[in-house]
């Protein structure tokens, strides 16, 4: 993945043994059918508010996205690459497939996922921006790569109409 | 995976990468967010009701039933091989109970040490998955657990009548009823009706009048079990209880998640599904108008998406006139009078 942009890093070890011959299982990975996600966004939005439910999400979505980086010890040397690197990684998290990636001339990238999983997941809501585990998983990846604080905003979404997702993935102010 | 397990053909449009990868941490730090902010029980519930739902989401997908429990126990390591949530291995099965044995229990290890069991998430996995597998229900207490100190995690797992399926009163000629001067309330599939009345056993009537003629209900109720089956004659519709009892059958009222996602999974589970909630006034007041509204609108948007029908009594008096408007808003309403 990520071919010559990336390379690997440190390995750390387990917190709850201290055993530095125990594989640190908070690199430790599972799998989450992308059908559930409709599930814990209703859930989220009715005990805490779509508000407070969006951020949850982008939050779990960001630690995601930086650990799964992290832990498989990737970086980048150049931010420039950064596009080619997130294309790359994407196609294994499982969360949609990037088409393109457009610099955008402040700095940002415009970030065009085909199948975003969470938008299909949640189905059609007309104006609606779903894509919160999405945006969250993509800064969180962004952030590990290159060691800079990003974040990330869903331009356009497809449960709201459009064709497809949009996403602007931009340093953190 | 299992032996011979195959991926049954995919006609969803989620179905080219139907799952994605979450890390252990990941969770950790969503239990922690959610504890802050809606405290441990309901967090653990949470993440257990998420773990059922994953659980049931991965085995969805594939051609895979076992008829026992030998067979599940024999079936369920080399699943849970694929999900990533640590090395198991089957127990002593005994009768219906089955016992699973996590030598690297990845929960676990992300929370750390606590005094309780913490493999809240794994044990709805695990849930999730057997249930699936054997089209029976099961629920889930962890013996052993790496946080508390014990060597290994244990969750025994033992059958369940909170997991039911829905069921058809007998099939008798439904009798017509006189409500608001018509033979019979005209409810229609796929709507959530508000019926004002101050007369609810009119309300249980009809959903009972339903039930009989080939809906498959789920009665919701602020009002003991036993006395709205021998009153109004609800044999065989599974009943919840809106009530803090610890009981099988009880939802705490507080437990909007929780209630939700029981509603989910019935209808999915049928094709002809009409629910009754009784109680909406409790709810608000056992959480806050806002809550419950929300609560009603993730209902409705379900009973569209499956064609379903709910019925939802309420004393208008019971509501300030603001919060019954919006309430009104979002239902059909229907007067039934006495």
């Amino acid at each position: 993945m990520g071919g010559d942009a990336l390379k690997k890093d440190k390995v750390t070890t387990d917190g709850l043994s201290g055993d530095p011959t125990v594989p640190d299982v908070r690199a430790s990975f599972f799998i989450v059918p992308t059908d559930i996600l409709e599930s814990l966004h209703r859930e989220f939005a009715a005990l805490a508010g779509e508000r407070s439910s969006s951020g949850i999400l982008y939050r779990t979505g960001h630690r995601c996205g930086q650990t799964v980086t992290s832990k498989m010890n990737f970086k980048l040397d150049d931010e420039s690459l950064l596009g080619d690197a997130l294309t790359n990684l994407w196609i294994e998290i499982g969360l949609g497939r990037i088409s393109s990636i457009v610099p955008g001339p402040d700095g940002s990238l415009r970030i065009v996922s085909e199948e975003s999983t969470e938008a299909r997941a949640m189905g059609r809501q007309p104006g609606k921006r779903v894509c919160d585990i999405t945006t969250g998983y993509l800064a969180g990846t962004a952030s590990a790569l290159t060691g800079v604080d990003y974040v990330c905003e869903e331009a356009r979404c497809y449960a709201g109409g459009a064709e497809r997702c949009e996403y602007v993935l931009r340093h953190r102010a | 995976m299992a032996e011979n397990v195959e991926f049954d053909s995919l006609d969803t449009e989620t179905s080219e990468t139907p799952f994605f990868i979450m890390p252990s941490n990941a969770l950790k730090s969503l239990r922690d967010e959610l504890s802050i902010s809606e405290g441990e029980k309901l967090t653990n519930e949470m993440l257990y009701r998420y773990g059922v739902r994953c659980g049931e989401g991965m085995i969805e997908r594939m051609s895979i039933k076992a008829g026992s429990s030998d067979e599940i126990a024999r079936q369920l390591p080399n699943l849970w091989a694929g999900v990533g949530l640590g090395r198991v291995s089957a127990g002593p099965v005994e009768g219906d109970d089955l016992s699973f044995n996590f030598q690297e229990s990845i929960e676990a290890r992300a929370v750390g040490k606590t005094n309780e069991a913490s493999c809240h998430f794994t044990r709805g996995y695990l849930v999730g998955i057997v249930q699936q597998i054997s089209d029976k229900g099961y629920k889930a207490v962890e013996t052993a657990c790496l946080s508390r100190g014990d060597e290994a995690c244990v969750i025994k797992l033992l059958p369940s009548t909170e997991y039911f399926e829905p069921v058809q009163e007998a099939a008798e000629a439904p009798q017509a009823k006189d409500y608001v001067g018509q033979a019979s309330l005209p409810i229609e599939k796929g709507v959530s009706y508000l019926l004002e009345t101050e007369d609810l056993g009119r309300c249980y009537d009809l959903f009972q009048e339903r039930t009989l003629g080939g809906a498959s209900g789920l009665c919701i109720t602020r009002d003991f079990p036993d006395r709205v089956r021998s009153k109004h004659g609800i044999k065989k519709s599974p009943i919840i209880w809106l009530s803090n009892a610890d009981l099988e059958y009880a939802v705490e009222p507080v437990q909007l998640g929780k209630l939700y996602h029981k509603i989910e999974d019935f209808l999915k589970r049928t094709e002809n599904g009409l629910i009754i909630l009784v109680g909406i006034e409790y709810l608000i007041t056992q959480n806050n108008y806002s809550s419950a509204l929300k609560f009603l609108q993730l209902i409705k948007d379900q009973i569209s998406i499956y064609g379903a029908t709910l019925l939802v009594p309420l004393v208008p008096e019971a509501l300030a006139e603001k919060d019954l408007k919006l309430i009104e808003r979002e239902f059909e309403t229907i007067r039934v009078d006495k």
